[in-house]
């Protein structure tokens, strides 16, 4: 028995360790505002594998596509643009834009891109009607690109 | 035996060679330095754009222009280069229908004091409707609008503005469009030879235009508008500070008959565009599949479209797209926007049910532009391809002939 203990101990140890560590890692909740702090607080600490599961992509039914966007998503996010700081300017009405969007106006600081030509010195400051869905009772970042909305 | 089996090999080898030299090619025009040049900008739902121009071994003084999608000059400024200097400006917004102007790298001969740097601002803040997209689109023109370097510390000097002059090739333009988080960089469309046509801010029909299909080279009355029964003069829309690209110095220019540059009035009339392609179609790739989310945009421009000259030449535009096994599906006639990004499939351009292929496309409208094809993690830009380049070789040749402009391919 007393050679049994020690493992015991450390079953016990170890499963307090997990249950503290995993709740840490946030997801995406009711709560709007919190949940758009918390996403892009991951992003400015450049946690994009935890910052991916607020992406609306994050819960695509296609699991072939989830993955591979996945992948891609947080390849592309730790070669990209470092986002420096945030804040949230104004909530919109919940489902107020088209498809039942909600809108948050955001205020990003990044730097600028690698480039071959010269870039400004200074951040960048962006200023953008940020859009957000609720899904099960959870707000996901719906992600613009240039051709569509995902 | 074995000498004359030598000697056949030889005879083979240099006829041989005699084909390679034959097979050399007539062109590979791109991304050349020119007096003048125009950029795509757009700007808002987290984009903003940086053009960077660079200049050859001389002084530059930049006369640039703002667009915007309908356009609408909305602002117009004056960049000073040293030699070899290299200057930028940045278009962002941070807020609804309005963007932002700001340059970067300005010290040339203190600077220019029409914009502020980007890191003490504040910017020069301009009106420009914002599309369905959420993005702000426009283009700016850039011309050389010095001929020398005799100013105060080598400063430029002798503004062309308002007068037929030509300047040289010693500019490269190049913009990068910045989104929140990815980019993409490409070159400016630049004019070679650029001829700033017309005396006193006027292009006349009268004066201005050249027949170049006999020699010599001869003055011609034109109608380049179309409207045959009148002799009309266009205003210029050169600034007193500088000058900048009209619709009709999209064309192709006689810079070397009598001392001074015309734009080229075949008989017909023919123009040649400079701008754009020739007969006048262009094609482009693109790729629409829903299933994995991906979708691409045509980014047009056409420059100075809605100005009076440019009724000869409108923005209709009629395509024509194929998949990849060839089926066809057609769209138009539609009139686009003087700057639009039109979609492929849903309201946009008919591309069936098809995921993706070569879009072919007619306007007569000198235009440029590329394709933006993108997914949930990727993105990526085409450029256009023109199905036909008007070159004029006499202003480089020196020489007047009854062939004066050749076509490519």
């Amino acid at each position: 028995m007393k050679k049994l203990l020690p493992v015991l101990l450390l079953i016990l140890l170890s499963t307090q360790f997990f249950s503290c560590t995993s709740s840490l890692v946030r997801t995406p909740s009711d709560d709007l505002s919190k949940t758009v702090r918390d996403f892009y607080e991951l992003k400015k600490r450049s946690s994009f594998e935890e910052a991916w599961n607020y992406e609306r992509m994050s819960i695509d039914e296609d699991q072939d596509k989830r993955e591979n966007n996945r992948t891609i998503y947080i390849n592309r996010s730790v070669t990209g643009i470092p986002l420096k700081d945030f804040e949230i300017l104004e909530i919109g009405n919940e489902g107020s834009v088209t498809v039942g969007f909600t809108t948050v106006k955001i205020r990003l600081v990044t730097g600028w891109p690698a480039l071959p030509f010269p870039t400004p010195q200074g951040d960048r400051v962006i200023v953008m009607e940020d859009m957000w869905e609720k899904i099960s009772g959870k707000w996901y970042h719906v992600a613009r690109g240039m051709t569509k909305l995902w | 035996m074995l000498n004359r089996c030598l000697i056949a090999c030889m005879m083979i080898i240099v006829i041989f060679s005699a084909f390679d030299i034959l097979n050399a090619s007539t062109s590979a025009l791109e991304n050349l330095p020119g007096g003048a040049g125009i950029s795509y900008w757009q700007a808002g739902a987290g984009w903003s754009t940086l053009i960077n121009i660079q200049a050859d071994n001389s002084c530059a003084q930049v006369h640039s222009s703002v667009y915007d999608s309908s356009g609408l000059k909305l602002y117009f400024f004056n960049l000073l280069l040293k030699p070899s200097d290299n200057v930028g400006i940045v278009v962002n917004s941070t807020g609804f229908n309005t963007i932002n102007l700001y340059d970067y790298s300005d010290s040339a001969y203190g600077g220019t004091t029409d914009l502020n740097d980007f890191d003490t601002g504040p910017p020069v803040t301009l009106s420009a409707p914002e599309d369905s997209d959420g993005i702000i689109k426009g283009y700016i023109s850039f011309v050389k609008t010095n001929l020398d370097c005799a100013g105060l510390d080598g400063r430029p000097s002798d503004n062309i503005t308002g007068q037929a002059r030509t300047v040289p090739n010693s500019l490269w333009i190049r913009t990068a469009l910045v989104s929140n988080d990815k980019a993409f960089a490409l070159n400016a469309i630049m004019f070679q030879d650029f001829a700033n046509i017309g005396d006193a801010w006027k292009i006349d029909e009268a004066y201005d235009f050249i027949n170049t299909s006999s020699s010599p080279n001869s003055h011609v009355f034109c109608d380049f508008s179309g409207n045959v029964f009148n002799r009309d003069i266009f205003l210029s829309v050169d600034d007193a500070e500088g000058a900048d690209i009209d619709f009709a110095e999209l064309f192709l220019t006689d810079n070397i008959t009598k001392g001074r540059p015309w734009i080229v009035c075949d008989p017909g009339p023919v123009f040649y565009k400079a701008l754009g392609s020739q007969n006048p179609q262009y094609c482009a790739r693109y790729n629409r599949n829903p299933a994995v989310g991906t979708q691409t945009k045509l980014i047009l421009i056409a420059p100075q479209s809605n100005h009076p000259s440019a009724n000869r030449f409108p923005r209709t535009l009629y395509v024509q797209s194929f998949d990849d096994n060839g089926n066809i599906t057609n769209w138009g006639p539609t009139l686009f926007n003087v700057v639009e990004a039109i979609p492929f499939g849903g309201n946009g351009i008919n591309i069936g049910a098809t995921i993706s292929g070569e879009s072919c496309f007619m306007v007569s409208a000198p235009v440029f532009g590329f394709v933006y094809t993108e997914n949930a993690s990727f993105a990526d830009v085409y450029p256009l391809e023109r199905r036909q380049v008007a070159i004029n070789i006499a202003n480089k040749t020196l020489i007047d002939t009854v062939s004066d402009i050749i076509i490519l391919p």
